[in-house]
């Protein structure tokens, strides 16, 4: 069972490696954080019982995709796809920080559309590529490019425009 | 896509190397300017916090236990039968698998040797002088580790031979890899789903266990017996970092890990600075000890005169780390992270650093920011992993770029590069770099070479470095990075007391037994106190460093005491209600005759709860990290009353470290559910 062991070896480092990021993916989608980790958990569990063995490389992109996926099931069926098109409810708060333009940043992150907001997240948090993102997304990656395009010009200009009041918008 | 969308795609790396090169050829000033900006944004955003919550024991139980049942029932429960064929490709996929493994390995492994200390911890009591880091013999076992690991890789087995399979694996886990030092626990069946947890899923794989060297902690002392008790102290603080990513990544950490004395000493504490003319000065208390109420703990700590308001200029530093594959050796890049961050605390606050890292592409790490941003600095430092090719043309470009941003007139702008060799990726034509070079040093901006590692492929380097008047260091430890680095912004990381050494007397009308909690490597024998050729610890403008000992209270009153013996000192001070009397002894920096400064410390009689802040949070860090290693001297105390502790005596937490610790204390809290 040499393979079954190193298929063990294999989920468990991608539970360690990809665990937190899905988790906070799935909250930002669900906006809650327990069934993010109930989405999350099953995941891997499909991972688990993926008969194909996915490259390394392929292994995140898959994982995000499929806990999207997970996540607007849910959405839909709660009835919920609106929250996916109305600016974010507030997330916890995040940890202690030192700088203002980052929080500033974050926070107007967090007012793009879910769209903009959800490719930008998924390229600066989790540090996926433009290639993977339009895996996880289902859209093309000029799309994707575009979306960050657009959100990350709004951001600049964010910052530049209001960097004082934005502070009272930043989770606490 | 149109050209704004591209210029974007641009600056963050996402065009193939083709289309790069034309776009870029065509980019108009502001376009450029654009770039940098977009560049910027990604770099602040890069210092996000990454997201710390994953999954919880219950959840990871649940995909355990998926993956024990054999692989073939859990797919045919779900699938339909299509698993013959795959089995060439499964044995392929492992092999690239053990190898990308064994890449981590590297990285995990080389992190760790140059965190911790070298010193051994050594048997006995009292008796030996401490050892002194030897960076010559450590580099000969970080090469020695490397290649033991080499070979198995070679052999295609993962390092289980290594002497940290100490302790023995429970022949029922769940699948057998070989057991992590903390595993110590005996067998429980497979259906419990905290076996399960334990036994597999919070250990590392097998070939990613790094190398402690064995904590072993001191016991009890009785006063009667041995009074006195000397170390030379230590400032370092390596270990909390790794406690921490061990629990953020939802392990425990391996016992060894756990050096109490580091994570003690993590913390800033508020320290009232020496007034006496003396560099340094004792502080000490005492308090119950809350993970004992029949016990007293006693910090002793050393502060010293903060760093001189700066007279020299303002610096503007960028750091370009290479961050190619084959910096993961020991002696490499973790090598540098560790300096890195140390000089950073070395800098002043209106000084601005950058982090440029590079591999197959560079990437800002970190915009120019503040010194005093340390949070921000650390985790983009924490950032720096291994991986990809060497494209330091690119690297240099891009670090050229950011320090022209944030140019300070009159001020020290340099670039510093690390790496262990040649740029062996993207256009490295030489002259054109040292046209850059060049033209930036006509600007003020500076280029400084550090060369890591023993196989140095430095023959560009050195071209380029040549250039520049020689600015070329060949880093082979982490004293000869921590001098060079603070060379650069002119000394800063001044010293204000070497050969610094600790002695306690205790009383022993008041103190049965004593126990000095860490430090396990640091003890001296009590004549080499006052022998000035014995060394001792070297403390920084500005540092402080924190012991703590754990005191069993004498039982009985003064009756039962000897009455006539050394009541009174000659200078008509009653010292019967001591506890203790601290002496230290230390070396100004440029001379070699020691002086000492002492102070007594009266017995303690209130509550836990009416000590300081600072003595409170420390206690309830000794008493996190004695319950991490499983210490014999935890006490009884749980993870919630630690956290609690730890919660109600935040001070003030200037730079958040102390919530932190509350979130790691609870980590761990739920590990043990």
């Amino acid at each position: 069972m040499a393979g079954g062991r190193n298929r063990a070896a294999r989920v468990r480092r991608a539970v360690q490696r990809h665990e937190r990021h899905l988790v906070a993916y799935a909250t930002g989608l669900v906006r809650d954080r327990e069934r993010a980790r109930d989405f999350v958990q099953e995941s891997f569990l499909r991972l688990c019982r993926e008969p194909e063995e996915l490259p390394d490389e392929r292994v995140a992109p898959w994982l995000f995709k499929v806990c999207r996926n997970l996540c607007l099931d849910e959405l839909r069926k709660a009835g919920r796809m609106t929250t996916l098109d109305t600016p974010s409810a507030q997330l916890e708060s995040p940890g202690p920080r030192e700088t203002e333009d980052l929080d500033a940043a974050l926070a107007l992150i967090e007012r793009l559309p879910v769209n903009q907001r959800e490719c930008i997240q998924l390229k600066f948090l989790h540090e996926l590529t433009y290639r993977e993102i339009a895996e996880v997304t289902s859209l093309s990656v000029s799309n994707v490019g575009y979306l960050i395009h657009v959100g990350l010009k709004a951001v600049r200009q964010g910052l530049t425009e209001e960097p004082v009041t934005l502070q009272k918008g930043v989770a606490r | 896509m149109n050209r704004e969308v591209e210029i974007t795609a641009l600056a963050l790396g996402e065009l193939d190397e083709e289309a790069a090169r034309s776009l870029e050829a065509t980019l108009t000033d502001a376009e450029r300017e654009e770039v940098e900006e977009i560049r910027s944004l990604a770099g602040l955003l890069a210092t996000a916090p990454r997201p710390a919550d994953g999954l919880d024991v219950k959840r990871h139980a649940a995909i355990d236990a998926a993956l024990s049942r054999p692989a073939d029932a859990t797919r045919n429960a779900h699938r339909a039968k299509r698993r013959r064929p795959l089995r060439w490709v499964f044995g392929a996929a492992s092999v690239a698998a053990a190898v990308c493994a064994f890449g981590a390995f590297l990285m995990v492994g080389t992190m760790y040797d140059a965190a911790l200390p070298a010193g051994r911890p050594m048997p006995g009591y009292d008796t030996l002088p401490a050892m002194k880091a030897d960076p010559k013999r450590r580099a000969v076992r970080a090469r020695a580790i490397a290649e033991r690991r080499a070979r198995s890789r070679v052999a295609g087995k993962p390092a289980a031979s290594a002497p940290l399979a100490r302790r023995k694996a429970s022949p029922n886990a769940v699948d057998r890899q070989p057991p992590m030092e903390w595993k110590q626990k005996t067998a429980t069946p497979n259906n419990d789903p905290r076996a399960l947890m334990k036994s597999s899923l919070y250990d590392a794989t097998p070939d990613a266990a790094p190398e402690y060297d064995a904590v072993i902690e001191r016991d009890f002392v009785a006063v009667r017996d041995r009074p006195v008790t000397t170390l030379a102290v230590d400032v370092d603080t390596a270990a909390y970092a790794n406690v921490r990513r061990h629990l953020m990544r939802g392990e425990r950490p391996p016992r060894d890990a756990v050096r109490v004395e580091e994570m003690i000493n993590y913390f800033a504490y508020d320290l009232p600075a020496p007034t006496d003319g003396h560099p340094l000065a004792i502080i000490a208390d005492v308090t119950d000890a809350p993970w004992n109420p029949n016990h007293l703990v006693a910090r002793v700590a050393l502060s010293s005169k903060a760093a001189r308001p700066a007279k020299r200029a303002r610096a503007n530093l960028v750091f370009l780390v290479d961050v190619s594959c084959s910096m993961s050796e020991p002696n490499k890049l973790a090598l540098m992270k560790s300096s890195l961050a140390r000089t950073v605390r070395g800098l002043n606050e209106d000084d601005q650093i950058a982090i440029v890292s590079y591999a197959s592409s560079a990437k800002t790490l970190l915009a120019s920011t503040s010194a005093a941003n340390q949070y921000v600095i650390d985790h983009a430092i924490r950032r720096l992993v291994p991986g990809g090719q060497t494209n330091g043309a690119e690297g240099l470009r891009t670090a050229y770029a950011v320090a022209a941003r944030n140019h300070i007139p009159g001020g020290i702008n340099r670039v510093i590069v690390a790496t262990d060799g040649g740029f062996n990726e993207g256009p490295t034509d030489r002259d054109a770099l040292v046209r850059l070079i060049q033209t930036q040093r006509a600007k003020n901006t500076f280029l400084t070479v550090l060369g890591l590692g023993d196989d140095l492929k430095d023959g560009l380097l050195e071209y380029l470095a040549d250039r520049d008047d020689g600015h070329y260091h060949v880093i082979d430890s982490a004293e000869e990075a921590n001098r060079v680095l603070s060379q650069l912004v002119g000394g800063t990381l001044a010293i204000v007391a070497k050969d610094t050494k600790v002695q306690l007397e205790l009383n022993p009308r008041r103190v049965a037994k004593y126990r000095l909690i860490g430090y396990e490597n640091r003890r001296l024998a009590n004549t080499d106190f006052s022998n000035d050729s014995v060394d001792g610890g070297e403390i920084g403008a500005g540092h402080a460093v924190t012991m703590l000992y754990e005191l069993i209270p004498a039982p009985g009153n003064d009756d039962d005491q000897l009455l006539y013996q050394d009541t009174t000192s000659t200078d008509g001070v009653d010292k019967r209600n001591d506890l203790f009397r601290v002496r230290v002894r230390y070396k100004p920096p440029h001379g070699d005759t020691s002086r000492k400064i002492e102070r007594s410390v009266h017995a303690w009689k209130g509550h836990h709860l009416g000590a300081p802040h600072d003595l409170r949070f420390a206690t309830a860090v000794a008493a996190f990290g004695m319950r991490l290693a499983d210490s014999p001297y935890q006490g009884r105390i749980s993870y919630e009353a630690i956290a609690k502790l730890a919660r109600g005596s935040l001070g003030e937490d200037r730079d958040g470290r102390r919530k932190e610790l509350v979130q790691l204390v609870e980590r761990a809290a739920q590990l043990e559910r």
